[in-house]
């Protein structure tokens, strides 16, 4: 049984949730403290998965209560459930939480969001890698476009739709900023899905607070990354990816909303992998040797060394980072689009697909050796003929 | 030798020559006139010596004689006149039995009656008869009673003559002859006397003129005749029996007191010549040493004396004498001397730092009109190293030629009087520099005499920078006043009597009248006849500080505009007296306009983020109640599901009895968040009520309680807020919603004061406590916290529109300035603050409650 803490100083608001949340009660263990010290306590003396917090608390506040959390315990899953309205809470905890929900917050949005978190949880076996996805703040960013980004907010001509474009570029930064939009604070009635409409919703002058006061990316190469490893490879072949995925969307004229949210699902496909070169460097290196080795592709690789895959990990921090279902079922599924239920080309077979055309040109560090998976499993979906002109307009557009 | 030794020398020599010659004189004189004294002594003992030996010799005469004359037998011998007696008796040898010369036997009469003379003369047989023949002779035999002695001259030879006359052995009959003998003062008798006085004497008869010396000192009976340095002659006359002078004894002796005294007197002269020079040997050692070395010492160390030195040369001092003393005073001097030549170098080096270090060229030239002093600005000038101009003349190498002839004559009158155009006066010339170029200078000349010649000093001055620097004046000025023109404030200048001295263009176009220089007559439609109330020309004038106000001014055609006037005081240069103020007046119409814009804004900023904070205080009730009607709908649909089902389907007993148990509960609480929604939104809407634009009677008190309603959650988190409100308030006549918004930011500060001290992380929380009570006619209004205070430096500044200490984003300044506004403006009251840095700050309101009149837009246009 998952184990859920909730964090109010309010007792009025206990109550409440262990009223409303009464006939979860099999399902979750439910445990309530009153005070950030007094869940502390708890989260000390047994193992939790997902903590609720309120923000505005005397003595220990849900940003100060969350930062210690993600140090002592980094494998808790941490929502902030607040009734606060001011930007600064928001930003403050932008790096701790995963998600941001608001009081007041229908029981049904509370048990999603948490269900949600769960079930993601549950796919990965391993603690270890679990720990890596919940202690992540920010995922790195390229230091070069980071470099751009300032200089454009710094600039007195910068411009939102400038910023867009630059965010776009940089997996992490992107799926950054589409945690802080599509976090309950912002009260978005639909998920935003792109860097660009994130940008246009925060505005230029959050966006400069955000980055420059708040740092809200992280653009060090502070991390180490695995032996072999390009932070610049991935991302550049997530960027390539991203487009090759935009194209197919035209193409095949997906709905604008649809094709926004691939272009960012195809962008970050691949961020499970940036996490685990830099959380596991060993462990990831020892990984290629043993698909090189073994003959097996990296994912059975991973698989057999991780006990899950970059995808699944991906999925899991973008799923737990609350973006868009559409995105994380995309980038969950990016390598087994077969594995989901639906029929002809749904959003994973485009990143698959987009993913596939862009390894026949590029030279990424992780090539597929096997390429027989792909072209039965196009076969078996009655797409090879659209492939092959998708092949045809992106070797065009390579050109 | 030094000269001073060589008279020195010289002048001891003589005195020691004078020294021992007057000595040895003296002490050969007295020594002379002793040892003269000890020979006259010895020579009169040797007299008296010689002549005691021929008075033995006559003694033993005069007895042999006596003792003849008193025998018997020879007295009856005269008598009888036997011969046989004298053969008996008288034998002839008798005489050298008594080694007589002669013996002479007189009878009465005369005759001879026996002679007996020896040989070899007889010629001085009648001498010695002569002697005793009673008519010559110096012996009478009568009555003599003993035989006479004495010395005999016979036959020019001296004898010892005694004589007695005859009688009997008692002498006591008479006389019948005289008996005479004589002895022959002979060689034997002489040695006989040298034998006793070891001298060799001499007997001389009838002494010659080679002896007068034997007599030649009356006060002496002796004569001394010395004859060499080892022998002398003594004598003295000694009468015969008769009493004639016709012998003399002569002494021969040996001078040996004579030669001791030559002796002794060459010692001693020896000895004082060995002494003197001794004494003068030592003299001029100690002389020497003592004064002559220390002398030249001082005279080398003087010779050697460097002037130019830094120290005071000093000599050495040694002895404590009148040397030392000389020594001591040479220093004084020196130093004295030292001193004053340093002074005098100081001087000649600050006169060389002065004439060098002027800017200005300073030029000396004699009555020729050379140069013979030039500084070193003379290069910077003219192009002309001073030492290259030294000598030459000056005119001729700085004069444009086109004046020399001019200069010239002047010249020659200024050799002549010392008198000139140009002396003692300061003129602008023209100077020609080394490269030909001509620059304006100011030249100050004045004259000097020095030696019957006159000379003449000039300070020459550059004045081409002070021609530029008036006319960039004379531009600077066109250019302010041309600024001053443009500018769209208008600018006036007032005196003391509301004069016009001076107004830009548009100054004069806002004149409205034209009859008049006074300021409060010509931009007032209405002509005053004293200053306009309040103005801050008269402010400026009365304080001297600048003064800033707003007027509004009526047009003739109805319309109103602002102004705002900002004075500035003029002081004249010497006192504090303001002589004139600048007025500076701008039109705010419009800007007076958006400023209540911009104070509506402000509120509805506030209000923006208390919206933000009520909403939170709005949300966690809802929370709970939506949960709690959640809870609610599933325990109904339990019941009924159990009412409908029985106990077979659905919730267990478990549930029901949870449901039941926790139902009333969470109606309760659902209730009690409506109630609490539902307060929060009456105290905002209270609190927001815009107002009907006119005072309405308020309850202070419950403004405050909605505001503070309104506000929790500004303040919760920080600190506890107490209300201490007394309850007997009257309603005060005020505009509520620009209260309350006083009440709002005031209540906001003291949580940020708080916040900004308690650390929140350990739960420390502040107090607010706001009091309110009655005050005679007024209202007071205390707002405090325990938070930081206000400091120092921010005291004078907080109620300034704008003024923030605090971050960007959380305060934007205009809160205090809109509460003294607010309060004072808008309702006559104060709004005052006590602070304690570290302890916290209370905020005063006082609001009067009698005055229900607006006090009307003419205050709020003219007082800010």
């Amino acid at each position: 049984m998952k184990t859920v803490l909730f964090v109010d100083d309010e007792a009025g608001v206990l109550d409440g949730l262990r009223r409303m949340l009464f006939p979860l009660r099999r399902e979750w263990n439910q445990l309530f403290a009153g005070s950030g010290a007094e869940a502390l306590r708890i989260l000390d003396e047994q193992p939790v998965d997902v903590i609720v917090s309120d923000m505005r608390m005397p003595e220990m506040d849900g940003a100060a209560l969350l930062r210690e959390v993600r140090a002592r315990h980094p494998e808790v899953i941490r929502f902030i459930l607040t009734g606060q309205t001011d930007d600064e809470a928001v930003y403050r905890t932008v790096g701790n939480a995963h998600q941001f929900l608001m009081k007041p917050c229908p029981a049904k949005v509370l048990k999603n969001a948490i269900s949600r978190a769960l079930t993601l949880r549950e796919r990965l076996a391993n603690p270890a890698v679990t720990k890596l996805v919940t202690e992540t703040g920010e995922l790195p960013a390229i230091p070069e476009v980071y470099r751009q980004l300032c200089e454009e907010l710094n600039s007195p001509e910068g411009s939102v739709a400038n910023i867009g474009r630059i965010i776009e570029k940089d997996p992490g930064m992107t799926a950054k900023i589409l945690q802080l939009v599509n976090s309950a604070f912002f009260g978005l009635r639909r998920p935003v899905s792109t860097a660009t409409q994130a940008v246009a919703m925060l505005g230029l002058e959050t966006i400069r607070s955000l980055v420059l006061s708040v740092g809200l990316f992280s653009h060090f190469e502070q991390r180490q990354f695995a032996e072999g490893f390009s932070l610049h490879t991935l991302w550049t072949h997530g960027m390539e990816t991203a487009r090759a995925a935009r194209m197919i969307c035209d193409m095949e004229k997906i709905s604008p909303a649809e094709t926004d949210a691939l272009y960012t699902a195809a962008l970050l496909h691949d961020t499970g992998e940036a996490l685990l070169a830099s959380g596991q460097p060993e462990y990831y290196s020892h990984c290629a040797d043993f698909a090189e080795l073994n003959g097996v592709s990296l994912e059975d690789a991973e698989r057999e060394v991780f006990s899950c895959t970059h995808a699944e990990l991906a999925a899991y921090l973008l799923g737990i980072w609350s973006l868009p279902d559409i995105i994380v079922e995309a980038v969950l599924f990016h390598h087994h689009p077969d594995e989901v239920t639906g029929e002809g080309l749904h959003g994973p077979m485009v990143v698959y697909c987009a993913d596939l055309l862009c390894r026949e040109t590029d030279r990424v560090w992780s090539v597929d050796p096997d390429m027989e998976r792909p072209l039965t499993l196009l076969h078996a979906t009655g797409l090879e003929e659209r492939f092959a002109a998708w092949h045809q307009r992106w070797e065009e557009t390579q050109k | 030798m030094t000269k001073i030794q060589q008279k020195l020398i010289l002048v001891f020599v003589v005195a020691e020559a004078v020294v021992i010659g007057v000595s040895g004189l003296l002490l050969a004189v007295e020594l002379g006139r002793d040892y003269t004294r000890q020979e006259v002594r010895q020579v009169e003992e040797l007299l008296r010596q010689v002549q005691g030996a021929f008075e033995v010799e006559l003694d033993g005469l005069r007895h042999s004689v006596t003792d003849w004359g008193r025998w018997d037998a020879l007295y009856g011998y005269l008598a009888t006149r036997d011969p046989a007696f004298l053969e008996a008796n008288i034998p002839d040898n008798v005489l050298d039995n008594l080694e007589l010369y002669c013996l002479l036997l007189v009878d009465l009469s005369g005759r001879p009656v026996v002679t007996r003379v020896g040989a070899p003369e007889e010629s001085g047989m009648e001498d010695l008869l002569a002697l005793i023949r009673p008519e010559g002779a110096m012996w009478t035999l009568e009555g003599t009673e003993a035989g006479r002695a004495g010395l005999a001259i016979a036959g020019g030879k001296p004898v010892l003559a005694a004589a007695h006359a005859v009688t009997t052995g008692d002498g006591t009959a008479p006389a019948r002859g005289v008996l005479l003998m004589a002895r022959q003062v002979s060689e034997p008798l002489l040695e006989r006397i040298q034998k006793s006085s070891t001298l060799s004497v001499r007997l001389i008869v009838d002494p010659g003129p080679e002896l007068a010396w034997l007599s030649d000192r009356p006060d002496r009976p002796y004569g001394f005749h010395p004859i060499s340095r080892d022998r002398a002659e003594a004598g003295l006359v000694w009468p015969d029996v008769t009493g004639r002078h016709r012998a003399a004894v002569v002494v021969a002796l040996d001078r040996s007191l004579h030669r001791q005294y030559l002796t002794t007197l060459g010692r001693l002269w020896l000895g004082l010549g060995v002494v003197s020079l001794s004494a003068l040997g030592i003299f001029l050692w100690f002389l020497k040493r003592q004064l002559l070395n220390r002398l030249f010492g001082l005279e080398q160390e003087l010779t050697a004396l460097k002037p130019e030195s830094a120290l005071p040369a000093r000599v050495t001092v040694n002895g404590r004498d009148e040397i030392s003393t000389l020594q001591q005073s040479v220093n004084d001097l020196l130093e004295r001397v030292h001193t004053s030549q340093r002074e005098l170098f100081r001087e000649q080096q600050i006169f060389d730092a002065v004439i060098s270090s002027a800017r200005d060229a300073i030029l000396l030239i004699d009555d020729a009109g050379r140069v013979v002093l030039a500084n070193r600005a003379v290069e910077g000038l003219f192009g002309w190293h001073p030492e290259e101009l030294t000598g030459m003349d000056l005119h001729a190498v700085l004069a444009p030629e086109r004046y020399h002839e001019q200069i010239r004559e002047g010249m020659e009158r200024f050799r002549d009087a010392g008198e000139g155009l140009t002396v003692n006066n300061t003129v602008e010339v023209t100077a020609c520099c080394r490269d030909g170029t001509e620059i304006p200078v100011e030249v100050s000349v004045s004259a000097l005499q020095l030696d019957n010649r006159w000379y003449a000093v000039g300070i020459v001055r550059n004045i081409a920078t002070r021609r530029r620097a008036e006319a960039l004046i004379r531009q600077s000025e066109e250019l302010m006043r041309t600024v001053m023109e443009n500018l769209h404030q208008g600018v006036l200048l007032l005196d003391r009597d509301y004069r016009v001295v001076m107004a830009n263009t548009a100054a004069r176009k806002v004149r409205i009248r034209q009859d008049s220089e006074r300021c409060y007559q010509v931009y007032n439609a209405e002509a005053l006849d004293h200053p306009c109330p309040g103005c801050p020309v008269r402010q400026s004038f009365e304080d001297g500080q600048p003064h800033e106000t707003r007027r509004s001014v009526k047009y003739e055609d109805g319309s109103t505009r602002i102004f705002r006037l900002q004075t500035f005081p003029v002081r004249n240069g010497a006192g504090n007296n303001v002589e004139l103020v600048i007025e500076l007046f701008e039109d705010i119409t419009e800007a007076a306009q958006q400023e209540q814009e911009t104070r509506k804004n402000q509120r509805l900023e506030a209000v923006g983020r208390l919206a933000a904070g009520i909403a939170h205080e709005i949300n966690t009730p809802i929370q709970y109640v939506g949960d709690n009607l959640e809870f609610l709908g599933e325990a109904i649909d339990a019941f009924r599901c159990r009412i409908e089902c029985g106990k077979s389907g659905g919730a267990g007993d478990d549930d029901i009895a949870f449901f039941l148990e926790e139902a009333p509960k969470a109606v309760a609480q659902a209730r009690e968040g409506v109630n609490r929604v539902a307060g929060i939104v009456r105290a905002m809407k209270a609190f927001s009520h815009p107002g009907s634009g006119e005072k309405t009677l308020s309850n202070i008190n419950q403004d405050i309680l909605n505001t503070v309603t309104v506000s929790r959650n500004e303040w919760k988190y920080v600190a506890d807020l107490k209300t201490e409100l007394d309850e007997s308030l009257p309603p005060v006549p005020c505009y509520p919603a620009e209260l309350n918004q006083v009440y709002l930011n005031l209540i906001v500060n003291a949580a940020h004061a708080i916040g900004d001290k308690v650390d929140r992380d350990k739960g420390e929380k502040g107090l607010i406590t706001i009091s309110t009570r009655l005050d005679g006619h007024w209202v007071e209004i205390r707002i405090s916290d325990t938070g930081t205070g206000i400091p120092e430096s921010a005291r004078d500044h907080i109620f300034e529109p704008f003024f923030t200490t605090k971050e960007v984003g959380r305060g934007t300044g205009q809160g205090l300035a809109i509460a003294q506004d607010v309060v004072v403006n808008k309702h006559g009251g104060t709004i005052t603050f006590e602070t304690r840095e570290g302890e916290g700050t209370t905020f005063i309101i006082r609001l009067p409650v009698g005055e229900v009149s607006s006090p009307g837009e003419d205050t709020e246009s003219e007082e800010r």
